[in-house]
């Protein structure tokens, strides 16, 4: 392997560390300077840990250019799939267990304490 | 291509897509943890919340050093793909003392945890928080040793094509770990200190 490649290659790595860095500090101050309200800054910071997952597959997994027939890319494809399906379904059913008990999910943590307050 | 070297490059494919699948069913594992967090994150039983136990400052030291020893791992890989002995050992080397710096730091928090009173008996909140963050740091602490033996087995037989394919399954445990942590820093604490 030629020394151009090398240099290309710590470069690629650079690239994604620096990236992954900005990410982190931007989400950090969003959250400690308080820039937008609580909502926006939770969707905000989630969308920059997304970005910054991205950027470190990218960069640091190499999860690109893969001969076929791509048993990487589509088990990680399949993973992820299941991954969302296993959170969002899990926080959807407890949501909508909630909603038919008709209080947020506060005040059945409230009702909750108060129960075992009471005893079994 | 000699059938040696054929041999040699097909074992190394072998062995990235066998521990890849691996590193896909760990995903598994953590998604369940995540879900679990996520649901559990208000029942803290009359008890503090993430809000009131976290120190942002601390827990951007911990991402830190996690972040940059991903930075050297890659660099080190680099280094032994190119049959670069010593600054692939430099690399490894400081890697892992990131990797022990990052464990040492998280058990600092735990322990601190602990002794205050909010240990995981204390609410399901703190139970599901000891759970996700505690397996992350087993697998850490895992990523440790299996990278000291890795230092000793290439400071011994050198770069060989063996060694560069028992690195490469290394970095990538390794970069996955720190892909988990990304998700733990923002759902467990930057999320934690909002709400």
């Amino acid at each position: 392997m030629s020394t151009q490649s090398y240099a290309h290659e710590v470069r690629q790595y650079t690239i994604g560390f620096i990236g992954a860095a900005a990410l982190t500090i931007l989400a950090y101050l969003s959250v400690k300077l308080e820039w937008y309200d609580a909502t926006t800054t939770a969707i905000f910071v989630l969308v920059l840990a997304v970005m910054q997952f991205g950027v470190q597959v990218y960069y640091f997994l190499h999860l690109r250019g893969e001969a076929k027939p791509r048993w990487q890319s589509w088990s990680f494809v399949y993973s992820m799939a299941m991954m969302l399906i296993v959170v969002c379904g899990s926080l959807w059913v407890m949501y909508n267990l909630n909603y038919r008990m008709g209080m947020s999910g506060e005040q059945m943590e409230q009702r909750m304490l108060e129960e075992n307050k009471k005893g079994f | 291509m000699t059938s040696h070297a054929a041999h040699i490059k097909e074992k190394a494919a072998n062995a990235t897509l066998g521990f890849w699948l691996y590193l896909m069913t760990d995903i598994m594992i953590f998604a369940s943890l995540f879900a679990t967090f996520v649901i559990l994150r208000d029942g803290t039983n009359g008890g503090p919340s993430g809000q009131e136990l976290f120190n942002l400052e601390f827990v951007m030291a911990e991402t830190f050093l996690l972040l940059v020893s991903s930075f050297t791992c890659g660099l080190a890989y680099l280094a032994i793909k190119h049959g670069q002995k010593r600054r692939t050992l430099v690399l490894l080397g400081t890697t892992i003392t990131l990797g022990i710096g990052f464990l040492s730091l998280e058990l600092y928090e735990f322990g601190e945890l602990y002794l205050a009173g909010h240990d995981w008996t204390h609410s399901a909140f703190l139970s599901a928080f000891f759970t996700l963050v505690g397996t992350h740091g087993l697998h850490i602490l895992i990523g440790i040793i299996w990278a000291i033996a890795l230092g000793d087995y290439i400071s011994k037989r050198g770069t060989t094509p063996d060694a560069v394919r028992k690195f490469s399954l290394f970095a990538l445990f390794w970069h996955f770990l720190d892909l988990v942590w990304i998700f733990i820093f923002t759902v467990v604490y930057l999320l934690g200190a909002i709400s």
